[in-house]
């Protein structure tokens, strides 16, 4: 199939043109219109990743689909990350930042993160797995080898503060000393049109 | 069968999962000096879940019924007040949301939720390190 030059052209209509669906009585003005980047990428507008007081860099960026869940219905948002665990130790803790919301609790529905290891002296290359214990880690040896303590992102509430402030943050351990990297990538959803803010730590 | 009798909330009806509460459910009869516990027991993540609130006694006019929670008072528990709703003349509706008061901090600005977000990083990288003892490199 040939690769549409415009978004017009892939759906075929102009986008002056108000036109009324077959069967339905809806026009063009009374339904959200997605670009087929914004369909492909799933996310609303560019995700931008502040720096972080660890050297992490993250954000969160509004996601297209909405969820009606029994009735209740919630937008969908998603969380990146990427930091490093450095320098080696057997615990570390990255904050990530806060998700504040205006009200309700938010559900992390998602979860595609990754772990980056140096394996230059094992098989060769880095390792890429999904970040959960198990996953590949280095030291200075630059020999990949599974991490068998814990590792997970941790959604946190802040005792003094409203329960709708979750702070994030990436744990891992270990009995031995290691380092990786983290790429963060998580969806969650919250209350309809509720606001949603977040505080890079 | 087994359904949310109470959810613990805040004030915007937010359910405090991590809340450490216990509850009781009290029935006041007309013409009784005080109310009897009908129901009592922990608040497990933000919810009581039981079959149903107990039938008051038909020989007997409720006054009122009353959902009591008492939050435990500890450094690391949440941030909200205990609460007692009262509901006159008849049992408290199934699935009642208690909204409890807020008594903590609403943090000002970004340097405060940093801060917060920082200490609590230490107090977790602790608990870890006591698992996971530090080695030399």
């Amino acid at each position: 199939m040939a690769t549409p030059q415009s978004n017009e052209q892939f759906v075929g209509i102009s986008p002056s043109e108000n036109l009324t669906e077959r069967a339905s009585r809806l026009t063009n003005s009374q339904r959200q219109i997605y670009t087929y980047e914004e369909l492909m990428g799933g996310v609303i507008g560019a995700t931008t990743l502040e720096t972080g007081s660890q050297g992490q860099f993250a954000g969160i960026s509004k996601l297209v689909g909405s969820y009606n869940i029994g009735g209740v219905e919630y937008d969908s948002y998603n969380l990146k990350c990427i930091a490093s665990l450095t320098p080696e130790a057997t615990s570390h803790v990255v904050t990530i930042g806060s998700i504040e919301v205006g009200a309700g609790n938010i559900f992390f529905i998602n979860n595609r993160s990754n772990v980056e290891a140096v394996d230059f002296n094992g098989f060769g290359g880095y390792t890429n797995n999904p970040l959960t214990f198990g996953a590949m880690v280095d030291d200075s040896t630059d020999i990949a080898r599974p991490l068998t303590g814990l590792f997970y992102v941790n959604q946190e509430n802040i005792p003094t503060f409203p329960i709708e402030f979750n702070a994030m943050y990436i744990i891992a351990a270990d009995a031995a000393n290691f380092e990786c990297d983290v790429y963060v990538d998580m969806d969650f959803i919250t209350q309809k049109d509720t606001t949603v803010e977040f505080t890079i730590a | 069968m087994e359904d949310t009798l109470i959810k613990v909330t805040d004030e915007k009806e937010t359910l405090l999962r991590p809340i450490d509460a216990t509850f009781k459910v009290e029935y006041k009869y007309e013409g009784e000096a005080t109310a009897e516990v009908v129901l009592e027991g922990d608040v497990k993540r933000g919810t009581v879940i039981k079959d149903e609130f107990p039938a008051p006694d038909a020989s007997k006019d409720l006054e009122y019924s009353e959902i009591v929670i008492d939050v435990k008072d500890e450094p690391n528990n949440l941030a909200y007040a205990s609460k007692t709703s009262r509901f006159a003349g008849r049992v408290p509706p199934k699935g009642t949301p208690v909204p409890l008061p807020f008594k903590g901090n609403i943090p000002k600005n970004k340097e405060e939720k940093q801060l917060a977000m920082a200490e609590k990083r230490v107090s977790l990288l602790e608990r870890l390190q006591e698992r996971f003892p530090p080695k030399e490199k």
